[in-house]
């Protein structure tokens, strides 16, 4: 509803993988909202389509790119839609856009998702409002380097379309919290459910969860199997997908939090949150609420916090000292510093909170300074044509260290691992990226070292339940004895003649053998596969320098099977890749 | 044939039938384009195309380019369409625009054997659905009559029984009219603001730039531009190491990476020209014993890690008072889970 501001709106979409992006989307529109515009946030993916392509206001397109060159996950369904041919190509001569990327310079595709944004949306026929910004994480001053004069552009610029009706509301107020947030009378009844309810999810039971690695193998490895309780008559995945699940923090960490927060008392009282503006309540968030739940189920408070929680605790800081260190924190100055105090050992919302016992945030700012608790995604290890119930996942516990004194650890995967059985999750199922083959004859060549053999075990499973034979499966690992995930059922497949299996333990012998030596070793084999049988080739798991290593590896069998050279042989493989017949999916 | 067919002045429509001369249907066929290349006037276009073309792709219809596509109009209504020809029409038509569409089908399934007619008109309503169309409406009111049947059969199926099987069906089979129209997404009752009116200078000329409505619902497989292919020779081009540098310092200190493991991050002297390898684990530091006599440079050892400096022995311990024994499982840590 147009206010007196009803002109001055502004629409900010993101497209972020670590939360980088979303940060920087969200000060920006703090700082849109000391103009005096009414900003809406939003990730890409989650924007109504055709009110951007509609858009009556601004709109500012804040995107980093990932370290392949590609777009962040909740911007590429955003993206796909964008680059469709059937678009005229005046289909955004209305909308006035700005664009600007969150990089690194010492990638070779340095802002691409960024770059290739700017470009579609002019050649839609949008109007940019300034000059594409480039952050760049090498500049002395960071992704700031380039934010801070870009803002002041894109400012000016906006500002003369948009005067100003009053002056610029200054850094020292605070912003108004986006939600009403007060305490009601009474109480309620059984106010804390167990779990969230999901409209989305599916119920399933925690049914097993037995650890894979060997229990003196540093890396605690589990096959968490779930069983669907209303499963239905078709089947709800496909081989690839995954299970989207979101977890919830402990009940200890919840107490201890409340406890510090100096909330323990109100933590069941109830609470009731109303939206300020037009967008309304996210979904999950019921009206009435408590404390306890919203710090159980949806506030992530074992989170790194990013640079938005500091600037916003500033103002919430009672303590001379801890209010410096706050702002030196917020500045484009101090950013070196706060990577290496909070982002680089991983330090949580919880561990900075202790450091600065004189800053608590007031119950009505907390959905403007906690995150939300993520969903997570992990490909599924079962085939839902073969057990149409049971949901099984390969999971890496995460735990590792960084200066803190105590061990780092996962949100979802110390939730899972300390899940007792028969507890009840709502899952949700999310299509893979990497697809069988149609025609169960054609051979399929999979590379999945460590955790990255969880999507194809639902592949082996389903193909070997349409009958197809032709599988082959190249895996590595630590050792034979300590991590080889899955043996058992591997070896079966082996000895009935549905699998092919390559294995390279790295550690087993004194030199260092991966899965790419492997395809190199049965190059012959690779080629005929490929080249002869029209094979289609998968690689899943860590990112970092396995997928570049395995596809160097295939690039050099066909390199030395079809005598061509480096070039021929690599245009090979893209050409495979456009077809569809080499897929990667893998993750940080 | 009536023009019941009306088209507006400048539209662009597909007019696809199975036109021959055993269908005894080129006259009909002539006069139905007259009256709608008449009706679009100079402005407009007719286009007409055979469905068999359509069928087998050699027609290389236009992607979104008909307001219009009439299919089928005249007797005797030869063409049932298969789910190739719905798809081609779908994505020859713009988003919101119509398709009008004439088929035999039965009164109900199996009424006649052997004929190339199988549908019902429930039957064909489905299959509409089923190639993307919304908004169907399907009448049939018109009993087909055997002579029209014999010359179906005779001149399009080929049938040496074309009398007996036109006496056969007699009754059974109706011309099913349809409309349809290409998904469009309706932006609703959201209140567009009007672009700021001071700034309707810049926005381009509205002219007949007609509102475009898009499917914005189905995420599947529609046909994208080569993403590659968007980016120009600058978009490659990277900063020069004097653009990224502190004014002042020669060229960027090097940066640690965001998970170093070579020393650099933690303060270490890393020789610049020594690329950064793998170290076998991060050095942790040294772990006091004794914290009772808190020997401090800055005096802020006690306060927590937002206060210490980067060589202090406490780094990575929350913070306590002096005196007093640092223990895990202060006020906020607990040791539940050991990975």
């Amino acid at each position: 509803m147009p206010g007196p501001d009803g002109d001055r709106r502004l629409l900010v979409l993101y497209g972020s993988q670590t939360g980088y992006a979303k940060d920087t989307a969200q000060r920006i529109a703090r700082q849109g909202w000391r103009r005096h515009f009414v900003v809406q946030v939003q990730a890409m993916d989650q924007a109504d389509r055709a009110a951007v392509f509609a858009a009556t206001c601004p709109v500012i397109f804040v995107c980093s790119t990932t370290g392949q060159g590609d777009e962040p996950d909740n911007m590429r369904r955003f993206w796909r839609f964008l680059l469709r041919k059937s678009i005229p190509h005046d289909a955004l001569g209305n909308v006035a856009f700005a664009v600007f990327g969150l990089g690194d310079s010492s990638y070779q595709k340095f802002n691409f998702a960024a770059k290739r944004l700017f470009r579609r949306l002019t050649q839609l026929g949008a109007q940019p409002i300034v000059d594409r910004g480039d952050g760049d994480d090498q500049h002395y001053l960071g992704v700031d380097g380039a934010l801070d004069p870009w803002l002041a552009g894109l400012w000016a610029e906006l500002l003369s379309r948009f005067p100003l009706p009053r002056p610029i509301i200054p850094d020292s107020v605070a912003p108004d919290p986006s939600f009403d947030v007060e305490f009601a009378a009474g109480s309620l009844n059984d106010s804390n459910a167990q779990d969230a309810p999901d409209p989305d999810g599916h119920p399933a039971l925690l049914v097993a969860a037995d650890r894979l690695t060997a229990a003196e193998h540093f890396q605690d490895v589990r096959c968490f199997r779930f069983e669907l309780e209303a499963p239905g008559p078709a089947p709800l995945w496909g081989p690839g997908d995954c299970a989207v699940l979101r977890p919830a923090n402990q009940a200890q960490d919840v107490s201890a939090f409340l406890a510090a927060m100096g909330w323990a008392d109100n933590a069941d009282a109830p609470l009731r949150v109303a939206a300020r503006n037009p967008v309304g309540l996210p979904e999950r968030i019921p009206g009435v609420t408590t404390l306890g739940w919203l710090f159980t189920y949806y506030f992530d408070i074992t989170a790194v916090p990013r640079r938005s929680f500091f600037e916003m605790l500033y103002y919430f800081s009672a303590n001379d000292d801890e209010k410096e260190r706050l702002r030196e924190f917020s500045a484009t100055e101090g950013q070196d510093e706060l990577h290496t105090y909070c982002m680089r050992p991983r330090r949580t919302i919880m561990e900075v909170l202790d450091d600065l016992p004189h800053s608590r945030v007031p119950v009505g700012y907390i959905f403007d300074v906690f995150p939300e608790i993520a969903e997570r995604s992990f490909s599924i290890s079962s085939a839902a044509e073969v057990t149409p119930s049971l949901v099984e996942l390969t999971v890496a516990i995460v735990g590792y260290k960084t200066l803190m004194h105590k061990p780092r650890v996962g949100l979802c995967t110390r939730w899972l691992a300390n899940m007792p059985l028969g507890q009840r999750v709502h899952l949700r199922f999310a299509r893979g990226t990497m697809q069988l083959p149609n025609d169960p004859a054609t051979p399929v060549i999979m590379v999945g070292p460590g955790t990255g053999i969880a999507a194809f075990m639902s592949f082996i499973r389903q193909r070997r339940s349409d009958g197809a034979r032709s599988n082959y499966l190249f895996f590595g690992c630590r050792g034979r004895e300590t991590d080889f995930l899955h043996q058992r059922h591997l070896e079966e497949w082996v000895d009935d003649g549905s699998l092919s299996l390559f294995c390279a333990f790295s550690r087993d012998q004194d030199h260092k053998i991966y899965v790419q030596q492997r395809i190199r070793e049965h190059g012959d084999l690779v080629w005929s596969l490929i080249g002869e049988q029209g094979a289609a080739v998968y690689v899943s798991g860590n990112a970092n320098r396995m997928p570049d290593d395995v596809r160097q590896a295939f690039t050099d069998v066909v390199r030395e099977h079809s005598g061509g050279s480096d070039e021929s042989a690599a245009a090979y493989i893209l050409a495979m890749t456009k077809a569809g017949r080499y897929q990667e999916e893998c993750w940080q | 044939m009536a023009p019941k067919y009306t088209v507006e002045p400048g539209q662009t429509v597909l007019l696809a039938a199975r036109a021959s001369a055993g269908a005894q249907n080129l006259d009909a066929l002539q006069r139905l384009r007259d009256s709608l290349a008449a009706q679009v006037g100079s402005a407009g276009k007719v286009d007409f195309e055979q469905i068999d073309r359509i069928e087998d792709g050699a027609a290389a219809l236009a992607s979104a380019y008909y307001d219009s596509v009439i299919t089928n109009p005249a007797e005797p209504w030869a063409v049932e369409h298969s789910s190739q020809v719905l798809a081609s029409l779908l994505l020859a038509l713009k988003p919101s625009g119509t398709l009008v569409l004439n088929e035999l089908v039965l009164d109900n399934a199996g009424s006649i054997q052997d004929a190339p007619i199988t549908r019902t008109q429930a039957e064909l309503a489905q299959q509409l659905r089923f190639a993307g169309f919304v908004d169907i409406q399907i009448e049939c009111c018109e009993q087909v009559e055997e002579a029209t049947l014999r010359v179906l059969g005779e001149g399009c199926w080929g049938r040496s029984d074309a009398a007996a099987l036109a006496a056969q069906a007699r009754g059974h089979v109706l011309v099913a009219a349809a409309a349809a129209k290409k998904p469009a997404y309706n932006v609703g009752a959201a209140a567009a603001l009007p672009f700021g009116k001071k700034a309707k200078a810049q926005a381009k000329a509205q002219g007949a730039r007609r509102a475009w409505t898009i499917n914005v619902e189905s995420d599947d497989e529609a046909e994208i531009e080569d993403e590659d292919a968007l980016l120009e020779a600058e978009d490659l081009a990277r900063p020069d190491a004097a653009s990224l540098a502190r004014p002042g310092d020669a060229k960027p200190r090097k940066k640690p990476c965001k998970n170093c493991t070579c020393g650099l991050a933690d303060g270490g002297e890393v020789d610049e020209d020594v690329a950064c390898k793998p170290a076998s684990k991060p050095r942790k530091p040294k772990r006091p014993v004794d914290v009772v006599n808190v020997k401090s440079a800055c005096g802020n050892c006690s306060l927590g890690d937002a206060f210490r400096c980067s060589s202090c022995p406490y780094l990575g311990m929350p913070a306590f008072k002096p005196g007093e024994k640092v223990t895990l499982g202060g006020s906020m840590l607990h040791d539940d889970f050991m990975p």
